[in-house]
């Protein structure tokens, strides 16, 4: 029973603080978040299955954790005010080579993050050779070039 | 699922109200955190200067350290002082109430007691000591074996002026 109720508790809490974080935080842009990201990991496994090292309490934890994420998956389907509310919304922050500033800034996101995902995405080499850059609800800056540029 | 909407030449499920929101939670959101860290720092979820509470006994002669703040599985200490008083004819024998210790895991005691002895709702423990005039201490190491609020009772035998209630809240 406690195997359920602990990977419930963990899934909510950590939903709760990635989203509290802001979508910038843990996009593993350095190799740093991804070493923070797996000590996180490590952190919370033993919280999940306590002192219980069986196969079932293992067991028990992964289903509840995925079935929690695909119940999660399909409400979300149902309600787009849930789906924005646990994932997000992308937003636009350049448009047509000039950066929109004022929500770069509210997302943590600065002109070299942007010249960094269009070089390694796009192959581009200037802002103005962007139509339109994406803060996505994953964190990543997506890019589209204009016309002719790039691709 | 959100319906996308044509932004300049782009079909984006940008909400830029939504978005505004958002980023006043993720503020309201940093400070809980902050506070959130502040409270660990001060004890009140567990080991910390606030997590210990002290209760002395009407009588006087007994005085206790007991963790106001546990958590769940984790390592607690509860610190018993004694008035020279308390020990006679070569022994110390204190209670502890059974609806505690139902609760916790007692690890370890120091000193070790040469006796227990059940009766009724409390366990009474026998230390031998000898009294020299300084005060005595007996220290229980704790694991906490439920959550929420523990009431714990503590006391010298044959008298009830020297009992103790102290209250534990465990965290999961």
């Amino acid at each position: 029973m406690d195997a359920v109720l602990r990977a419930t508790a963990i899934y909510l809490v950590l939903l709760l603080l990635f989203r509290v974080a802001g979508k910038r935080t843990l996009a593993q842009i350095t190799t740093f978040d991804l070493v923070l990201l797996l000590i996180i990991s490590e952190v919370t496994q033993q919280a999940m299955i306590g002192d219980d090292f069986s196969v079932t309490q293992a067991v028990l934890a992964i289903v509840t954790l995925i079935g929690l994420d695909v119940a999660l998956s399909l409400w979300k389907e149902k309600s787009s005010r849930l789906e924005r509310l646990v994932d997000s919304v992308p937003v636009l922050i350049l448009e047509n080579g000039r950066p929109i500033k004022d929500r770069m800034r509210q997302l943590r996101v600065d002109e070299a993050d942007i010249l960094n995902a269009a070089r390694e995405l796009q192959g581009l080499e200037r802002l103005e050779q962007i139509k339109y850059a994406v803060l996505e609800r994953s964190g990543n800056i997506s890019i589209i070039p204009k016309a002719g540029e790039g691709g | 699922m959100i319906k996308p909407q044509r932004v300049s030449d782009l079909d984006i499920t940008q909400d830029l109200e939504f978005h505004r929101r958002e980023l006043r939670a993720e503020k309201i959101g940093w400070l809980l955190m902050l506070l959130v860290v502040v409270a660990a720092l001060l004890g009140v979820f567990g080991s910390g200067p606030l997590s210990k509470g002290q209760v002395r006994a009407a009588g006087g002669a007994l005085s206790a350290e007991y963790p106001r703040f546990a958590r769940y599985l984790a390592p607690a200490e509860l610190r018993l002082t004694f008035d020279p008083a308390a020990v006679q004819e070569g022994a110390l024998h204190v209670w502890l109430s059974r609806e505690f210790l139902d609760e916790v895991q007692v690890e370890a005691i120091t000193p070790e007691p040469d006796a227990q002895q059940l009766e009724g709702d409390r366990l009474t423990y026998t230390f031998g000591a000898r009294n020299t005039g300084e005060p005595v201490e007996v220290v229980f190491q704790l694991r906490m074996a439920d959550i929420g609020r523990l009431p714990g009772r503590v006391g010298l035998t044959n008298t009830t002026a020297e009992e103790l209630r102290f209250n534990t809240l465990i965290y999961p």
